[in-house]
């Protein structure tokens, strides 16, 4: 059973077999993972799971992305073709490198047991894991700097007509040298495939008000309120909107942004959820104001009321918000390695304790339409 | 992104001799696996030879591109890049070419499932599946995962627009005449080695001027004045001949030969690896072998979760 030995390199890179021995004389790409020797796990994700591994030969460090091919009734999953596809195509400074793709054994035969991996460029940190450790401590400069290069990175994936549709504080990815990498492009799409897209993307926390109301011709601003709830995030230390339903993140965003209503967003009462969702009313609208006992600099309030706009049509886009005040005013943004080279450790959300200091185990109050003095009560709770 | 992309580094030739040699390497090294024990003569009756090889090809590559207008004409067609490291002889190009479309249905976006997929081909449906899936992680991996491929319709529509903006002005009707013939220029140009020696903007051109000229209309103003501005005498020299050359290869496609086609199938079917024969017997055995030693594996599994709690039940009653 050929099949079953253990895959051997040679210089070529690619496995050798007793049989069909020719297949492969052509094929120095498409390694075989034994390549790589996994260090550890440092990730969980919805499809698979994520290891530290070095190249056993070059002893590059990588991260390895597992695509599980179990119970896949559609061959090889939609999501990891779209996140190949996508990220061969974007090469960018602030873009995840995908170095190859790995699979352990390749037959016809064996497709249910084939296992495959995306190979990325290894970043020590993600964004959720810093957050999460106390010791680590954002000046007014380095978040300037974080949230200038993850800009960049918007910038030039919408520009490229990519949607990156999962923005959250774990799929940002930081090197030690202080270099912000979009990540997880595995609900990204190609603006050109425009047809009618699902709404059921992003991690709900970070989900923009119009995804919540139903629409299905969204575009980048989809990534821009993500971009606005990470900014927050970076003085809050934990996602500032916590639904636990859909239902109840929109109540979180008017209570943040003020009710949603076809005067602040015209046609939003058009979208299809506006009428079956409960849309608070009467809220007034108070990002600065809430904000403002984390974010003390008024040109980082400035920008997070214009990331965190309703109407997507008027939320700033990537190139403005890199040319607002917040960038250019004192202090200038500033390299955050210095500051990382403090921690020896990497950080990383799954193998960080959960991110939510207060209130953890405690039973939620029941989300209702209140009068508006309790809501400040529900607002400090849910920050 | 063609500029940038794993096309232009991958999948780019330098004429159709590069392709025929590949293929004629492909061949060789799938003869001398296979016919390690036989002659010269005994060789050349049992393989089929590079010209039959590309014969075959030629008329799968037709089959391809009538079988894509179902879907969608611009659709990668997979085929041509898998058979220029591989020999038909190794991979039938029947099953081949169904993963292929497949592949590209899922890249596309076109959301069919496997189910619907077969649903729309005449025969053993289950049978399809289990082909196409069986092949879908191969044809990935021979692919090297590039799975992005940009076709010349593109670039033809920003073609058709600059000639409204820029040379036609007033004349948006003239212009969108020339698309119907330019159109299926570029269709006949894909299912063609074309894509595998030219860009796509090249190609896109080479079609908006061969339709020009079936409709009496000189673009040549357009090309070195407009297009071309600025650019030195030898390089709108090279376009040209490039542009001829692009001509040359999409209108002068060998006639297929229908009566040669039979006899060169008939020749495939002995010499094929039986091992990438979804209906040979080496085949459907190396398929429960896999399955069995699935099982195995389970078996083996139970049996040691077994042993642990028999003595873990022991260690409690105190037996040692
Ligand atoms: N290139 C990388 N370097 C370091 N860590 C990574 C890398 N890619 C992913 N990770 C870690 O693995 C986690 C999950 O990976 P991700 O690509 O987001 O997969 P999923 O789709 O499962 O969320 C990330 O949040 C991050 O902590
Ligand atoms: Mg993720």
């Amino acid at each position: 059973m050929h099949h079953s030995q253990p895959p051997t390199s040679h210089p070529g890179g690619g496995p050798i077999r007793q049989t069909n021995r020719h297949e492969d004389l052509d094929f120095p790409f498409c390694p075989d993972s034994g390549k790589y020797e996994k260090l550890a796990k440092i990730g969980q994700g919805t499809f698979g799971e994520v290891f530290k591994a070095r190249d056993r030969k070059t002893k590059q460090v990588v991260a390895m992305k597992k695509v599980l091919m179990e119970n896949e009734k559609e061959g090889f999953p939609i999501t990891a073709l779209r996140e190949i596809k996508i990220l061969q195509q974007l090469k960018h400074e602030n873009v995840v490198n995908l170095i190859e793709i790995c699979r352990t054994k390749a037959t016809p035969y064996n497709r249910y047991k084939s296992t495959f991996y995306l190979i990325f460029e290894f970043c020590e940190h993600d964004l959720a894991g810093l957050l999460s450790n106390a010791n680590v401590m954002f000046s007014l400069g380095e978040i300037k700097k974080v949230m200038q290069q993850l800009l960049n990175g918007l910038y030039y994936i919408h520009s490229n007509k990519i949607l990156h549709r999962d923005m959250k504080a774990a799929n940002i990815l930081i090197t030690k040298m202080g270099i912000l990498k979009l990540a997880d492009f595995g609900l990204a799409r190609a603006l050109s495939h425009i047809s009618k897209y699902t709404n059921r993307v992003v991690t709900l926390w970070y989900r923009p008000p119009e995804l919540l109301l139903g629409e299905r011709n969204y575009g980048p601003p989809i990534d821009i309120w993500g971009a606005g709830c990470i900014m927050a995030e970076m003085w809050t230390r934990s996602p500032i909107m916590q639904g636990k339903t859909e239902q109840h993140q929109l109540q979180l965003i008017s209570q943040l942004c003020g009710s949603i209503k076809p005067e602040v967003w015209p046609g939003c009462d058009k979208l299809e959820m506006y009428n079956k969702l409960e849309v608070p009313d009467g809220q007034k609208r108070k990002v600065k104001e809430r904000l403002k006992p984390y974010v003390k600099d008024q040109y980082a309030l400035d920008l997070l009321d214009k990331l965190l706009c309703l109407d997507p049509s008027k939320r700033i886009d990537s190139d403005s918000a890199l040319d607002s005040a917040f960038f250019w005013e004192d202090p200038p943004p500033q390299d955050v390695s210095r500051m990382l080279a403090q921690h020896s450790t990497s950080m990383f959300e799954y193998l960080a304790p959960p991110r939510r200091p207060q209130g953890a185990g405690r039973p939620q109050m029941p989300i209702q339409v209140r009068p508006n003095q309790n809501m400040d009560q529900h607002f400090e709770r849910v920050f | 992104m063609f500029a940038s992309g794993t096309q232009k580094n991958h999948w780019m030739f330098t004429g159709p001799e590069e392709i025929d040699l590949l293929r004629q390497e492909a061949n060789e090294r799938f003869v001398n696996e296979f016919g390690k024990n036989m002659d010269e003569d005994h060789r050349k009756a049992h393989f089929l030879l590079p010209e039959e090889e590309k014969l075959l090809m030629r008329h799968f590559e037709f089959i391809l591109r009538e079988f894509c207008k179902k879907f969608q004409p611009s659709m990668p067609k997979y085929v041509l890049r898998f058979y220029i490291h591989n020999s038909l002889m190794d991979f039938h190009p029947r099953d081949l070419m169904l993963t292929c479309v497949y592949l590209a249905c899922k890249v596309e976006e076109f959301n069919v499932s496997i189910g619907q997929f077969v649903g729309n081909l005449k025969g053993d449906r289950e049978k399809f599946a289990n082909i196409i899936l069986g092949f879908e992680l191969l044809l990935m991996d021979k692919l090297h995962y590039h799975l992005t491929v940009h076709n010349p319709f593109r670039p033809l529509e920003g073609f058709l627009i600059d000639l409204k903006t820029r040379y036609f002005k007033n004349k948006a009707e003239d212009v969108e005449r020339l698309r119907r013939n330019a159109e299926d220029f570029v269709d006949r140009s894909l299912a063609t080695e074309t894509c595998l020696l030219f860009s796509p903007s090249q190609i896109a051109l080479a079609g908006i001027i061969h339709s020009a000229g079936e409709e009496g209309i000189s673009l040549d103003n357009y090309v070195t004045g407009v297009l071309m501005q600025g650019t030195t005498n030898e390089e709108v020299k090279k376009m040209a001949s490039q542009i001829k050359r692009i001509k040359y290869l999409v209108k002068n496609q060998p006639s297929l030969q229908r009566e040669l086609i039979g006899p060169v199938q008939r020749k495939l079917e002995p010499c094929r690896n039986q091992a990438n024969n979804p209906e040979s017997e080496i085949y459907k055995r190396r398929l429960e072998e896999m399955f069995e030693e699935e099982e195995e594996e389970r078996s083996r599994k139970r049996q040691k979760l077994m042993e642990e709690e028999r003595a873990a039940e022991r260690a409690l009653i105190g037996i040692p």
